[in-house]
């Protein structure tokens, strides 16, 4: 199957912030981001893995079902890590547990060789309102300017990727019965959106040393 | 595969495109007011920060000794270099080191006040700095429950208390002297008031602080002599003389005064210390003296005379006799009658001269005067005017006394006779009586007279009264205010030998249009005790063995008042001052039921003593004895809030009744 160089930039893109993130692992990546490394490390992988198997022509949706529970489960506890509220902490572990039960629920419903019309949606609404509480507790607790942190970079990307993903979603159904010109015009749009979301994560790993460098050390 | 219309892409793309719009205008905003909270919190950070730069540099800065503990622990958990300066601490540890060496059982008591007051304010506290010296402190402390700390200041007052020492040693020193010793500033307020003018002058210090000293001191009729003084003071720096002073409670006196002004360092004048000495009874007994000693030469030169005249009738007595036997005519009998009748009088009047001159010895034999003065009191009523109304208000039962009978009657005699002639349109005479103790206060105030138990007679009349001009010559031999021929001037004078020939003493009382009271004291006979007993008056009850306290400064007051109280089946116990009679009432405050206290004391007071006791005790039961007039409008509530007073001197049965009164007084 021909797959155009911009899917495969974009793919190619989400190893960005994997590099970067290792780059700054041991300076803040580490303490600042921790697990949600893992999350994008995850992304990276299983992109190049649609990528290979679309360049052979085999099926990859079912990647979409466990890059769904994954997003959700890697998101909720690197969130869950981020908060000091115990109440909080235990709503977004329900959360989790719950997604999961769900996501297995799922499986009897959706083909795991088709594409994912509830679990991806369900797990990027998710993500969407656990970020956006998420967001509010940074900038509550923050002793810094926001656009200084690691984490609102993360949180803010999640969030923009999480409503971008949402119309591309609700929509899947239709785009997947698209003739390839058409759907072509979509996947460009999702590229261009996908380089730039990575290019936040990113510079959610570099914001703190450009901060460092601005104050003149 | 089918194509999708174009609404299909307008839906995913607007839909999109408002998606992330939305999403990241909800960023967009949270960044922008994380921003502004953010530059806030910056300022407020900042301004924290320049606060708790100022406030560390006056914390470090500080004269005073700041430093703040673990409310939990009681450790220290910063101070200042001020603190560790007091601490004589070079370092930290060093300071530490002291703190803790000072934890002992009364930091262990400021501690407990502070925690279980939340704070602590000029707690004066001694300390052992680290170089070993002693330091006092004063200690201001307040604790910060929620922050779990007490902060605060110390302040090294061991200077300040040296100076108060010094101040305080040397105004007891002042305290002590006899002398009356207050400072006036230039306008004659007082500043200065110490004990001996508390004393003196029945002002105590506080009444007086600020005040002008003539409002006091020196009323209207006195302040011309005191501003007199005053100006010689600021014109030539120093002025002695004598003044007359109003004290509170008593009759003027005179005090000897030396003002001096004093000045600043500058040479400014400042204020005027002035020094008083009461010396009322000095001057009195002076002129007591001079007068005796008047009276004295008078005496000699009139015995002297009267022995001349006894030689000269002598001879005209006798030759009377003889020439009455060859007179044989009528008119030269007549002739010698009154020869002989002027001659015997002249003789009766230079035997009264004599009894003035060197007093009578007759027979001296223990007697009960109230049996002369009923046969006295039968013959003037006898005798006076019927519009002389006679009252005898004399006792059955004084004590006897050791005299002549005949005297003693004359005495009475003489005064009634006198009292008649004051009152020639009528009027009352009264005699009275008393036993009564002559104190040793009193004693001092009279030339020639002893303390101890007298019986004490009075012999008033409402008529004219005695001048002032004459008042000290009454008792001069030949002074007489009656026509010629009506008196000898000699029934005073012969009055007063008689009563000194019996050891008494005589005072008068007097004011003009409203008569005139003799007092006479002759010592009581209180030697034999059975004789006493029978003298005691019976009315009187006994007590049931109840404890008085008698609190007075004259030894022999307070053993007279004691036996007497003892006699009636009293228990009793004796304080010389108001300070012993403290001590004693905290030990015995539930055996005692009466105290009996002098009101003039060294040390502590007679107002101070009943205050302390009343403190002690509010129900206690006491009675003042004072030799001074109570005025009417007195306001002081010590005084007034005892149970009785006994105006000295005092009869036994004043005193026993008085105590029996008191006793059966209900207390609320």
């Amino acid at each position: 199957m021909y797959i155009p160089f911009y899917g495969v930039l974009a793919t190619l893109s989400t190893f960005l912030p994997v590099l970067v993130g290792a780059v700054r692992w041991k300076a803040d990546a580490r303490k600042e981001v921790g697990l949600f490394y893992f999350l994008l490390l995850f992304n990276a992988i299983s992109a190049g893995l649609q990528l290979v198997l679309a360049s052979f022509n085999i099926n990859n949706l079912w990647i979409s079902h466990v890059s769904a529970l994954a997003e959700v489960e890697l998101v909720l506890f690197a969130f869950r890590s981020w908060q000091q509220n115990e109440t909080a902490r235990t709503i977004i572990l329900s959360a989790a547990v719950f997604y999961l039960i769900t996501w297995v629920f799922l499986r009897f419903i959706e083909e795991f060789t088709g594409p994912s019309l509830i679990a991806f949606p369900v797990a990027r609404a998710v993500v969407m309102v656990f970020s956006f509480q998420m967001l509010y507790v940074l900038a509550r607790d923050s002793e810094a300017p926001l656009l200084n942190m690691p984490r609102f970079w993360i949180v803010a990307t999640t969030m923009i990727s999480g409503a971008a993903a949402i119309m591309f979603f609700a929509l899947q159904g239709m785009i997947t019965r698209m003739q390839v010109s058409e759907v072509v015009r979509v996947f460009y749009a999702y590229w261009t959106l996908t380089i730039l979301l990575n290019c936040s994560y990113s510079w959610a790993f570099l914001c703190k040393a450009s901060q460092t460098n601005s104050g003149g050390h | 595969m089918q194509s999708l219309p174009n609404e299909f892409w307008w839906a995913l793309g607007l839909g999109t495109v408002v998606l992330i719009g939305v999403t990241v205008g909800i960023i967009f905003t949270i960044v922008l007011g994380q921003r502004r909270s953010f530059q806030q919190k910056l300022l407020q950070a900042q301004e924290l920060a320049e606060r708790d730069r100022k406030y560390r540099n006056l914390f470090e800065n500080s004269l005073a000794g700041m430093i703040r503990f673990d409310l939990a622990t009681g450790e220290v958990l910063d101070a200042n270099t001020a603190m560790m300066r007091i601490f004589r601490s070079a370092a930290r540890d060093q300071f530490n080191r002291a703190l803790r060496a000072n934890r002992n059982a009364e930091w262990d008591r400021l501690w407990d006040l502070l925690v279980t007051r939340g704070r602590i304010e000029n707690y004066e506290f001694s300390i052992r700095a680290a170089d070993g010296q002693s330091v006092w402190l004063s200690i201001s402390l307040a604790t910060f429950p929620s922050e779990g700390v007490a902060e605060g200041v110390m302040v090294d007052i061991t200077e300040k208390r040296a100076a108060a020492e010094q101040i305080r040693e040397q105004a007891e020193l002042l305290d002590k002297t006899a002398d009356a010793i207050f400072v006036l500033d230039l306008t004659a307020h007082v500043q200065y008031w110490n004990k001996a003018a508390e004393q003196q002058f029945g002002w105590p210090s506080h009444e007086v602080h600020r005040r002008h000293v003539t409002d006091y001191l020196f009323p209207s009729t006195l302040s011309n002599d005191f501003q007199k003084a005053i100006g010689m003071v600021r014109e030539r720096g120093e002025w002695r003389g004598e003044l007359e002073i109003s004290p509170r409670y008593k009759s003027a006196i005179i005090a000897e005064c030396r003002f001096t002004l004093v000045r600043d360092e500058h040479g400014h004048p400042r204020a005027i210390l002035c020094l008083a000495s009461d010396i009322t009874e000095k001057k009195r007994l002076e002129t007591q003296m001079l007068r005796a000693q008047r009276m004295e030469s008078i005496g000699t030169l009139a015995g002297g005379i009267a022995h001349d005249l006894n030689n000269i009738l002598a001879p005209i007595v006798v030759s009377i006799d003889i020439l009455k036997r060859t007179v044989v005519d009528t008119l030269g009998k007549k002739t010698l009658t009154a020869i002989e009748s002027s001659a015997r009088r002249g003789a009766d009047m230079v035997k009264q001269v004599l009894t003035f001159a060197r007093g009578i010895q007759g027979e001296r034999v223990s007697m009960r005067v109230e049996h002369v003065i009923g046969e006295v009191v039968r013959l003037i009523e006898e005798t006076f005017p019927r519009s002389i109304e006679v009252h005898n208000e004399v006792p059955r039962k004084l004590w006897p006394i050791v005299g002549d009978a005949t005297q003693i009657h004359q005495v009475f005699m003489n005064l009634c006779v006198n009292a008649r002639d004051a009152m020639e349109n009528g009027g009352v005479l009264t005699l009275r009586a008393q036993n009564a103790v002559v104190s040793e206060e009193f004693a001092r105030g009279q030339l020639g007279v002893a303390p101890g138990p007298y019986v004490h007679f009075q012999v008033s009349d409402t008529g004219s009264g005695i001048p002032e001009t004459i008042r000290e010559k009454v008792f001069e031999p030949f002074f007489t205010t009656k026509e010629v021929g009506k008196g000898t001037g000699l029934g005073l004078s012969t009055t007063l030998g008689i009563v000194k020939s019996h050891g008494g003493f005589l005072t008068l009382d007097t004011a003009l249009g409203r008569g005139t009271t003799f007092h006479i004291y002759f010592p009581a006979d209180v030697a034999d005790e059975e004789r006493s007993k029978e003298t005691s008056v019976e009315a009187l009850r006994e007590g049931n063995d109840e404890l008085i306290l008698i609190v007075d400064d004259e030894s022999a007051l307070r053993d007279v008042a004691s036996s007497t109280l003892e006699t009636y089946r009293y228990r009793t116990i004796t304080a010389e001052d108001g300070a012993r009679a403290l001590e004693v009432f905290h030990d015995r405050r539930d055996e005692i039921r009466v105290v009996i206290t002098d009101m003039m004391m060294p040390r502590v007071g007679g107002a101070e003593l009943i205050r302390e006791i009343r403190r002690l005790e509010p129900q206690a039961r006491i009675v003042i004895m004072t030799g001074m007039r109570i005025p009417d409008d007195i306001q002081i509530d010590d005084i007034k809030s005892v149970d009785g007073v006994l105006q000295k001197p005092f009869t036994t049965e004043d005193l026993v009744r008085t105590v029996q009164e008191v006793l059966l007084a209900p207390k609320a």
